[in-house]
């Protein structure tokens, strides 16, 4: 444990940041666990509708291969799309993202793991910095996870301040065919924008897992997401498609 | 027959220290891989205990301790042992599968 600690700090100490980022209609909740040799493949896709954007909502895809390096540390890297309201869709981020286990699931009464991605935007021709702490708690058959991330801007051109989001989620493992649950997200803004707008979402989910022939396997979850506040968009619907291939 | 059998050793809390509950109770048990099999097949421990499961793989190649039941995923490289950690469960049964060689790694926790 100690070892996973320093080289996540040393990651961390190596990455100086700046300027906040929105939050993603293909945003999910990232889970503190890793297996050791698996390759994924990734796809995240969501659409969210403004107030006064009529049809014209965004849409986000993101595409990401992953590979569990050690039995504490996964990584990925992703390349994402968007489309903005009233624009085309345009190539968006290029993503490196890792996954650091830092306790054995069921160890301890929490489970910890922390998340930290780096990120080249196309669009504001910058990169950024997201880091944050990842916990998972079982109550029997409810699984509960619920990350916190601080993203911030690299370079000078980078606006100021360091944003607070929020994911969590909770859902019942019943039937691995289908896992009713509920997800949320959120931004709690930014110290560099006193005036920075808090926007937090949530609605019902449901996940699904299946072995596909070998050691493949075939995962899904989506929500459909209502805004609870003005800052916030009225509806996402949101999901993850994933193949794991040991 | 030192792995054959079942070893549960029941510990007082206060094993882990730090932010854990000291009061917890703990159970432990070994299971073995050998052949491609898991030996025992049926392992019975305490229900409401969380359970120490160290998997020794005796086998010459890699396998993967998974059950959706108990929520665990975990390679075991050849020749060495892991700690699965699970519970406290309810009084039931939870079936476990080795993930490389389905055909023949099966077995059954079972708590009560």
């Amino acid at each position: 444990m100690r070892t996973k600690c320093l080289s996540v700090f040393a990651a961390v100490s190596l990455l100086h940041v700046s300027a906040a980022l929105a939050a993603d209609p293909a945003d999910h909740v990232y889970l503190p666990s890793v297996v050791q040799g698996e390759i994924e493949f990734e796809l995240n896709g969501g659409y969210q509708q403004w107030p006064n954007n009529g049809d014209n909502g965004e849409r986000q895809l993101i595409y990401e291969a992953g590979y569990g390096v050690t039995s504490w540390w996964k990584s990925e890297l992703g390349i994402g799309s968007t489309r903005l309201p009233g624009e085309s869709t345009h190539l968006d981020e290029l993503e490196w993202e890792n996954i650091f286990a830092l306790t054995e699931p069921g160890e301890y009464w929490l489970d910890l793991g922390v998340f930290a991605e780096l990120e080249h935007d196309y669009g504001e021709h910058g990169n950024a910095l997201t880091i944050g702490p990842m916990f998972q708690k079982e109550f029997g058959v409810v699984q509960t996870n619920v990350n916190v991330l601080f993203s911030r801007g690299l370079g000078e051109l980078a606006a100021q301040g360091t944003e607070l989001d929020y994911n969590w989620q909770v859902k019942w493992r019943g039937n691995p065919l289908f896992e009713p649950g509920i997800q949320g997200f959120g931004t709690l803004g930014s110290t560099g924008d006193a005036g920075h707008p808090f926007a937090h979402k949530l609605g019902p989910a449901f996940f699904s897992q299946t072995l596909v022939g070998g050691r493949n396997k075939l995962k899904f979850d989506t929500a459909l997401l209502f805004g609870l506040n003005r800052n916030s968009p009225n509806t996402t619907l949101r999901f993850t498609l994933e193949f794991e291939i040991y | 027959m030192r792995f054959n059998g079942l070893v549960v050793v029941l510990l007082t809390g206060g094993l882990f220290g730090g932010a854990t509950t000291a009061s917890a109770q703990e159970a432990e048990a070994q299971l073995v891989i050998r052949d491609h099999q898991f030996v025992p097949t049926e392992i019975t421990v305490p229900a409401h205990a969380k359970i120490k499961l160290v998997i020794d793989n005796q086998d010459a190649t890699a396998e993967e301790f998974e059950s959706y039941e108990l929520n665990r995923e975990k390679v075991v490289a050849a020749k060495s042992k892991i700690t699965v950690y699970v519970g406290p469960l309810e009084p039931g049964r939870y079936p476990f599968f080795g993930d490389f060689h389905k055909d023949s790694a099966n077995g059954v926790l079972i708590a009560k």
